[in-house]
């Protein structure tokens, strides 16, 4: 696939670059700030761009800014925001539009280079991808506690891969059950969290994740 | 005059027996200033001229002190306040004088008239007002308006007096107190934002250096792990293992820059001798201080020097730097010269967070840096 890296250090774009490209995909274009990034994009209309949060000039929040921008002009480029800290702040913003074709990972993840690649293909596909970490977040500081505590062990852990963004066939590989057991077991998380039954994938991905995030939605 | 100033109207009583009181003494003081001053151009005169002036000013002060509640801790003050202060208290008390005489006789006239005089109607008429009085109850009134007055005034001068040797005698204790007070204020609050933008910086070294060079390594790890080729996956390690290494010296430096240990070990001469050492440059270090400073003087005066080291190599390509650490009886003082093209900023980032750091120890931090240079970073700090 066609993609777009933007983080400020060099060292991260070169060996992000290398990873990429040692995976047969092509780097259109690597930058180093926001701004730079949105042109990149105009230009080239990547499957994908991978998008640092904290950017120059202020080193804070750009490149988040820049990818919900990214999101808002272009709904056809899949963005992938890596950030050095997990910050549900931002996963709300940017659960703030539909889910589709949007990533948010921590930085540290793209070393799992087999599951950093399937995510990105998830994205280019229109799918939604969340950091554990995300999703750890959330369901600790979620206001939902109650209906949660219904939920058997087993269910949570489906939850919360489904929160990442797996499809139902990835849950049951992941949890090392068959897709059928999965399928009890999501229509069931459904049930009970009181979920919209969208047949959807992405915009379940965001249902439940804004469930999580109080949001109504 | 004691018995006076324990009545409960002594706040008012007080000024006015200071202003009364200074009339003389200001007659003093301006005689001295139009007569004995210029004796003081006579060496033979001189010695009694100056003791005659610390004499009328250590009365000035009793009186201020006494009277004013103006205690002056400076010793300022000398000729020309004896003239100004003589001026304003002999007019002024003067003034004052006359008003109680005056507010006195028509008092004693207006009580005089009401009892053993026979009673005089007066006729009053201005617009609006037709009145028929007595000639005593008028002199009562006239003589308690002048009274007041006086009072009022004496009060003014009172104030005016203490202005004058506000600016002329140096600031009072409780001003000086204020300024303090002010001063503490200020630098305790800066003293925090010293704080939180070292740790900004610090934050910004992990994220910039530690991190970025963790999650390479991570990335060359898991290059190598996914790599289908052994040889690739060889070469994957072996860069691996040189960016380990580099992971390790931006950590160390980054503790390094965080603070350097070696300045509680072995004091401030290892640890500016250390950024000699570490500097790309050639950094003189001339230390002439015999014992060791207080940790927070030592802490400051490094940071300064690094800073500048830092700044001149950095920002203004200097080929050479001198560290000079000299201390006299009350302060320590630490300068950094280099011949570098100048034009450092003292309200930057790092220089503004030492000046604050520096101003919290009562020291002054001063950049002297013209555009082309050269630049001399200097602190001083109290001690002692």
């Amino acid at each position: 696939m066609r993609l777009i890296l933007a983080d400020d250090s060099v060292l991260l774009r070169e060996g992000l670059s290398r990873l990429l490209q040692d995976a047969g995909h092509e780097v259109v274009a690597a930058v180093g700030d926001a701004g730079a990034l949105l042109e990149a994009v105009a230009a080239e209309r990547p499957d994908v761009a991978v998008v640092d949060v904290r950017m120059p000039p202020g080193h804070r929040d750009e490149g988040l800014r820049a990818a919900l921008e990214i999101r808002s002009r272009w709904p056809g480029v899949g963005v992938l925001v890596l950030s050095q800290y997990v910050e549900t702040t931002y996963a709300a913003a940017l659960l703030s539009g539909d889910g589709d074709g949007l990533g948010y990972l921590l930085k540290d993840r793209v070393s799992e280079v087999g599951d950093f690649l399937a995510s990105l293909e998830r994205i280019r596909d229109g799918g939604t991808v969340f950091d554990p970490e995300v999703v750890r977040k959330l369901l600790a500081s979620t206001t939902r506690a109650d209906p949660l505590r219904r939920l058997t062990p087993r269910e949570h852990d489906v939850l919360r891969l489904l929160a990442q963004g797996y499809a139902n066939a990835a849950v049951a590989e992941r949890l090392h059950v068959s897709l059928s057991t999965v399928e009890k077991h999501v229509n069931a998380v459904v049930d009970k969290l009181d979920l919209p039954r969208d047949p959807a994938y992405s915009r379940r991905v965001l249902a439940i994740l804004r469930y999580l995030e109080g949001f109504t939605g | 005059m004691p018995k006076l100033s324990r009545m409960s109207v002594s706040w008012v009583v007080r000024p006015l027996v200071g202003v009364l009181a200074g009339v003389p003494l200001g007659a003093l003081g301006l005689l001295f200033a139009v007569a004995v001053w210029p004796a003081l151009l006579v060496p033979a005169a001189r010695a009694g001229a100056d003791r005659a002036l610390t004499r009328l000013l250590a009365l000035e002060r009793a009186r201020l002190a006494r009277w004013m509640g103006h205690t002056a801790p400076g010793r300022g003050g000398g000729p020309g306040f004896l003239a100004a202060m003589g001026l304003l208290a002999v007019l002024g008390g003067y003034l004052c004088l006359n008003g109680l005489l005056l507010g006195g006789l028509f008092l004693l006239g207006g009580l005089w008239e009401l009892t053993w005089g026979g009673p005089e109607p007066v006729h009053l008429s201005w617009p609006g007002v037709n009145v028929v009085t007595h000639s005593g109850v008028l002199g009562l009134l006239a003589g308690a308006a002048a009274v007041a007055a006086s009072a009022g005034g004496a009060l003014l001068l009172g104030a005016a007096q203490r202005r004058l040797a506000d600016r002329m005698l140096g600031p009072s204790g409780e001003q000086l107190m204020r300024r303090r007070i002010a001063q503490l204020t200020a630098t305790r609050s800066g003293m925090l934002q010293a704080v939180d933008d070292e740790r900004r910086r610090i934050e910004r070294d992990l994220h910039d250096g530690v991190q970025q060079r963790g999650v390479a390594l991570a990335m060359l790890l898991g290059r190598a792990r996914h790599a289908a080729d052994p040889s690739l996956s060889g070469e994957l390690v072996a860069m691996a293992y040189v960016e380990s290494r580099r992971l390790l010296d931006e950590l160390r430096s980054v503790a390094w820059r965080i603070y350097p240990v070696v300045l509680d070990e072995l004091g401030l001469r290892a640890a500016l001798t250390g950024i000699a050492e570490q500097s790309g440059t050639p950094v003189t270090v001339h230390y002439r201080l015999e014992r060791r400073l207080p940790s927070e003087a030592e802490t400051a005066l490094y940071f300064v020097a690094r800073e500048a080291v830092t700044n001149a190599v950095k920002h203004a390509g200097a080929h050479d730097i001198l560290i000079v650490v000299s201390r006299d009886e009350h302060t320590v003082r630490i300068a950094v010269s280099d011949d570098g093209r100048g034009g450092a900023d003292p309200a930057g980032g790092g220089l503004s967070g030492l000046s604050r750091r520096v101003l919290a120890l009562d020291g002054v931090l001063t950049v002297d840096s013209p555009p082309g240079g050269p630049t001399t970073v200097a602190a001083e700090l109290p001690c002692g």
